[in-house]
C-alpha cells in the first residue's frame, strides 16, 4: 500500500482534536461545561492521533529500511 | 426538535475532513498504475485495514440514522440486525466462501458466477448488481441531502452535491484503495463522533438501569411486557408480544440465514473488500476482524435511538418530532399518540447534547457514514460495469490503460447515476421501503444460487439461471399477496391480491426472503438434475469438495492469527452479547 493507513487517520485525530480542544480552552472556557466537554474530548482524540501516528511511522521507517536493505543486497 | 446553530469551529471540522479525505485520494493516485490497482487495490491491502474497510463500506447512512430509528422503534431487538443477522454471516464467508472468492482469482462476484456457472448467471447478477448498487448510492444520497436540510437549513441539492463531488474526486482518483482508505478513516471518525453521544445520552437517564426503567414504563403502556424493548430474545415466542413483531422462527430463518448470509456472502460492496486483501489467509480473516467492531456496534447506533425514545416517551423534552401530515400537523395513532418521526432520532440526540465543537464532530461523523456507504457504491459498480458488463460484452480484448480509463469514466457515470436516483428518491414517500424490498428480491435468492454453487458440485448452469429468475419472481408474487398489518396495496405489498397479512413489515421481509431463498434451492436443485453438468476438473477451486481445503498454511501462523481461532472467539463473544441481553 502506497502510505501506511494509521498516518492519515492519525492527522486528521490530530487536527480535529486540536480544533475541538483549542475552542473549548480558548472559545467557551473551561468555567463552561461545554468547553470542558470540547476539551476532554479534543485532548482523548489529539493523544489518539499522536499514538496512532507513532505506530504509523514506525511501520513506514521498518518499510524503507526493508527496501533499502532490498536494493543493497541487489546490488 | 431545534434547528442546529453551527458556529465557525463547526465548519472548520467539516472543512478539515473535507480536505483529508481528498489529501487522501491525491496520495494514493500515483500508486495506481494498473487496472488491477483500481479495481483490486493490487490485492495488497493488510488485513486489519481491508476489515475496517469491509465494515465501513456497509456502514452507510441506512445504518447510522436507520439503526438509530429502529432502536428508538424496536429497542434492543435491533441488535438482533448485528448478533443474528450479521456476525454468523461473516464467520461463514471468511471461512467457506472467501477461499472461492480469493483463490478463483475472480475479480468479482459476478465473474465467479461465470467461472462457477455460465455468462447468462453472469450477465443477470451483474446487471441486477449494477441497479442495485446505484440505487442504494442515490437514496443514501437523498436521504443525506434530506437530513442535512431539515438540520441545518443546507440546500439540499447543494449538499447532495457536494458530497458525491467528494466521494467523486477521491474515488476517480484513487480507487479501490482510496476507498479503502477513507473507508478507515471514516470508521474512526464515526467512532470518535458517536461514542460521546452514547456517554452523555446514558449518563442522562442513569445509565443501563435507568434506561431499563424508563422503557418498562414506556413498554407497558404500549401493551407490552415491561422487557420488551431491553430484552432481545425473552418475548420473541409471540409476534403481539414484542415490537418487532416477528417471531423467533420469522427472525433467525428470515434475518439471520437467509437475508443475513444473502447480504453479508454475495454482495460484491462488502467482498470486494476481502477481495483487495495481501494474501489468501489475510481474505479470510478480513471478514472475522470486521465483526469484532460490528458486534461492538450496537451501542454505537442503536442506544442512541433508545435514549431518544426513553426520554420522548416519559413525557419530559421529546427528542423525537412527531411525523407531520400535508398540513404540517402531527399525525395521531389510534391510542390518540402522536407517530414520530424515528429516522429523526439520533440527529435529535446530537443536536440535544452537543455543543458547537463536539456537534461539528457529530456531523462530520454522520457525513462520513453517507460519503463511505456511496464510494463502497460507487467502486463496487465501476468494478463490476467495465469487467463484467463493458470488458465481457462490448469491448473484450482492449489494453488495461484502456480498461482503467473505462473504470475512471465508469466511477463518473456511476456517481452521475447516484445523482439521478436520488432525484427519483425525491418524488417517493417510501423510497426506504423500496430499497429493502430490492435488497429481499436480489439478495435472498442470489444466497440460495451461491450456496449449491459452491458445495455442490451437480447444480448446473441453467438451474442457477431458472432458480435465480424463478426466487425473484417469487418473491415479488409473495409480496404482492400479502400486507403487513395496517399498511394499504402498493409500495408496501397486496398489489396482486392480499392472501396473508403480517404483524408488521419485518415479518413480512423476512418471509418474503425465506420464500424468495426457498424457491431458488428448490428450482435449481431440479432444474440441474435434469441438464448436464460440468466436468469435475472443469469445477477444481469453484466447488467445496473438489478443492483442496484452505487453510493448510495456518499452522504456521500464531495461534490468535489463524482464522479458525479467531471464528470460535467471535461466536463465542456474539453468543456471549445475547445471553447478556436475553
Amino acid at each position: 500500500m502506497p502510505l501506511d493507513v494509521r498516518l492519515p487517520i492519525s492527522g486528521l485525530f490530530v487536527a480535529v482534536g486540536l480544533l475541538l480542544l483549542g475552542y473549548g480552552m480558548f472559545g467557551e472556557g473551561l468555567a463552561d461545561p461545554a468547553g470542558r466537554l470540547n476539551s476532554v474530548w479534543g485532548g482523548l482524540m489529539v493523544s489518539f492521533g499522536v499514538i496512532l501516528g507513532y505506530y504509523g511511522l514506525r511501520a513506514e521507517r521498518r518499510l524503507q529500511n526493508v527496501s533499502a536493505r532490498d536494493a543493497d543486497q541487489s546490488i | 426538535m431545534r434547528s442546529a446553530g453551527l458556529a465557525g469551529v463547526d465548519y472548520a471540522i467539516i472543512a478539515v475532513y473535507f480536505l483529508f479525505v481528498l489529501g487522501v485520494g491525491w496520495l494514493v493516485r500515483r500508486s495506481v498504475r494498473t487496472s488491477k490497482d483500481f479495481f483490486e487495490a493490487g490485492r495488497r491491502t493488510p488485513a486489519w485495514v481491508a476489515g475496517l474497510a469491509f465494515v465501513s463500506a456497509n456502514l452507510g447512512a441506512q445504518e447510522v440514522i436507520g439503526m438509530g430509528a429502529s432502536g428508538a422503534k424496536y429497542g434492543i431487538a435491533t441488535a438482533h440486525f448485528y448478533w443474528v443477522g450479521a456476525i454468523p454471516a461473516m464467520v461463514f464467508v471468511a471461512l467457506f466462501m472467501m477461499p472461492f472468492y480469493y483463490g478463483s482469482r475472480a475479480r468479482s462476484v459476478p465473474e465467479y458466477l461465470r467461472l462457477r456457472f455460465d455468462e447468462k448467471t453472469r450477465a443477470f447478477n451483474a446487471m441486477s448488481f449494477a441497479v442495485m448498487t446505484v440505487f442504494s448510492s442515490g437514496v443514501s444520497m437523498y436521504a443525506m441531502g434530506k437530513l442535512f436540510n431539515l438540520l441545518l437549513g443546507w440546500d439540499m441539492d447543494l449538499s447532495m452535491l457536494a458530497a458525491a463531488g467528494v466521494v467523486l474526486a477521491y474515488t476517480t482518483l484513487g480507487g479501490l484503495t482510496s476507498a479503502i482508505y477513507n473507508e478507515v478513516l471514516q470508521f474512526c471518525l464515526i467512532v470518535a463522533g458517536l461514542l460521546p453521544l452514547v456517554m452523555l445520552g446514558l449518563q442522562d437517564v442513569g445509565g443501563w438501569d435507568g434506561l431499563s426503567a424508563r422503557l418498562a414504563q414506556a413498554a407497558t403502556t404500549r401493551g407490552l411486557p415491561e422487557g420488551a424493548y431491553t430484552q432481545a430474545w425473552r418475548h420473541l415466542g409471540d409476534a403481539s408480544q414484542n415490537p418487532v413483531g416477528v417471531e423467533w422462527v420469522g427472525l433467525v430463518m428470515g434475518l439471520g440465514f437467509v437475508l443475513s448470509f444473502g447480504y453479508w456472502c454475495t454482495d460484491f460492496l462488502v467482498v470486494q473488500r476481502a477481495m483487495a486483501a495481501d494474501s489468501p489467509t489475510a481474505a479470510r480473516r478480513t471478514p472475522l476482524i470486521a465483526a469484532v467492531p460490528k458486534m461492538l456496534f450496537p451501542a454505537l447506533v442503536i442506544l442512541p435511538g433508545m435514549i431518544a425514545f426513553a426520554l420522548t416517551a416519559a413525557g419530559g423534552e421529546s427528542l423525537i418530532p412527531p411525523k407531520l401530515d400535508a398540513a404540517l400537523q402531527p399525525i395521531i395513532d389510534a391510542q390518540g399518540r402522536p407517530v414520530l418521526d424515528y429516522d429523526l432520532a439520533t440527529p435529535s440526540m446530537l443536536l440535544h447534547y452537543f455543543p458547537n465543537g463536539l456537534l461539528g464532530l457529530g456531523l462530520t461523523a454522520l457525513l462520513a457514514s453517507f460519503m463511505s456507504g456511496m464510494a463502497g457504491n460507487v467502486t463496487a459498480f465501476n468494478t463490476v460495469w467495465t469487467y463484467d458488463i463493458y470488458q465481457s460484452y462490448l469491448r473484450p480484448r482492449a489494453s488495461d490503460a484502456h480498461y482503467l480509463w473505462v473504470g475512471r469514466a465508469a466511477t463518473v457515470g456511476g456517481v452521475l447515476l447516484s445523482i439521478a436516483a436520488a432525484y427519483v428518491a425525491r418524488s417517493f414517500n417510501n423510497i426506504m421501503d423500496v430499497l429493502q424490498l430490492v435488497f429481499a428480491f436480489v439478495n435472498a435468492p442470489l444466497f440460495a444460487t451461491f450456496a449449491l454453487g459452491m458445495f455442490w458440485r451437480r447444480s448446473t448452469g441453467h438451474g442457477a439461471f431458472v432458480g435465480l429468475v424463478s426466487g425473484t419472481l417469487a418473491a415479488a408474487m409473495h409480496h404482492g399477496l400479502t400486507l403487513p398489518r395496517g399498511a394499504v396495496p402498493g409500495v408496501k405489498g397486496g398489489y396482486f391480491g392480499l392472501l396473508h397479512t403480517y404483524p408488521s413489515e419485518l415479518a413480512q421481509t423476512f418471509w418474503t426472503a425465506i420464500t424468495a431463498f426457498t424457491t431458488c434451492a428448490v428450482v435449481t436443485v431440479l432444474v440441474s438434475l435434469v441438464t448436464r453438468p460440468r466436468p469435475p476438473e472443469e469445477l477444481r477451486g469453484l466447488v467445496y469438495s473438489l478443492t483442496p481445503r484452505a487453510g493448510g498454511g495456518d499452522a504456521l501462523l500464531s495461534w490468535y492469527a489463524r482464522p479458525a481461532v479467531l471464528a470460535v472467539v467471535v461466536l463465542s463473544a456474539t453468543v456471549l452479547l445475547n445471553l447478556i441481553f436475553w
